[in-house]
């Protein structure tokens, strides 16, 4: 997915994460299901494009001036292969309602050079 | 279209047309039948359909842009969905999907079941090179089970959309962002 901007919203109260970038491979475990598109012959098509697809990126995109508080999991979580992505001006509070040693206001898994070593632009979380 | 219960499965296939529903806020229902898959369709390549101000119930689908997530463009459908309430679908509330639909989606209440389902559904979904606008709909109740997770809204294999001012509560993932091909990079 690339060139998304996903700004000044609302996320709150729900069971895991309040904004995700993720790749493919963790659908394997959690498995979000995508609709059928209305054709018998297409649902196991539709559900393998989550299930079954390769590693992918989550890249150029900006999550911008959202809020998320209450979350099971997270604020916001960018996945290992969610790089260059920028993330500004957000506000994540009392995120990780679960207590998941996964969990936090923000989850990052990438690596780079980017801030703090991720593989994106942070500023004013 | 004025007040009532329309129990009927609707499909949109021409270009420029204006589904309206007069009168307040749930005056106007649309109503998916038994067994029906999309209560709302938009395809065959139409444009600037705007539907608008409806109650629309039912269906695995409440609305749906588009026909398959390869169709071709010929299959595609592009237009809004403006001011609509969505609920008591199995899969999905309002759906953009497949190469050459465009849509904005704003100001629309999709609301789950609330409680676990087996179907997992998914508020909005904009996704297989669909492109759109999402903006200040208000999305909760997504609820999945133990390995399926519902979802608020769900952008996937797609790009160049918009999510913008939406309150989204209460939903197993509040927005999920997947990858595109690069095809659509």
């Amino acid at each position: 997915m690339t060139h998304t901007e996903v700004e000044d919203n609302r996320s709150f109260n729900n069971t895991f994460n309040g904004i995700g970038l993720v790749n493919a491979t963790t659908m394997r475990s959690r498995a979000t299901s995508c609709r059928s598109t209305g054709s018998t012959a297409s649902t196991s098509a539709a559900i393998r494009t989550i299930r079954n697809a390769v590693p992918g990126t989550a890249t150029g995109n900006v999550i911008r001036g959202n809020e998320a508080t209450l979350n099971g999991r997270s604020g916001i979580f960018l996945e290992s292969t969610a790089t260059g992505n920028t993330v500004t001006k957000n506000r994540l509070r009392n995120n990780n309602t679960k207590s998941l040693a996964t969990g936090a206001d923000a989850v990052d898994l990438s690596t780079g050079t980017g801030t703090a070593g991720t593989a994106k632009q942070l500023d004013q979380e | 279209m004025f007040a009532g219960t329309y129990t009927e499965a609707v499909t949109i296939t021409k270009t420029d047309i204006d589904l309206i529903a007069v009168g307040k806020p749930g005056d106007v229902r649309i109503q998916a039948p038994a067994g029906a898959d999309i209560a709302v369709q938009v395809a065959g390549g139409a444009k600037d359909v705007d539907i608008v101000g409806f109650t629309i119930v039912g269906g695995n689908a409440g609305i749906q842009f588009g026909t398959h997530f390869d169709s071709p463009a010929s299959a595609s459908g592009s237009g809004s969905a403006i001011d609509d309430t969505v609920f008591g679908y199995a899969q999905v509330g309002i759906e953009a999907i497949g190469t050459g639909t465009h849509v904005e989606v704003a100001r629309d209440t999709v609301r789950g079941p609330g409680t676990a389902s087996s179907s997992a559904p998914i508020g909005i979904q904009i996704s297989d090179g669909a492109r759109g606008e999402v903006e200040g709909n208000i999305v909760g109740g997504n609820l999945g089970n133990s390995t399926n997770e519902g979802v608020g809204i769900l952008i996937f294999q797609t790009s160049n959309v918009e999510v913008e001012h939406n309150v989204v509560f209460g939903n197993d993932e509040e927005s999920c962002w997947r990858r595109s091909p690069a095809a659509l990079t």
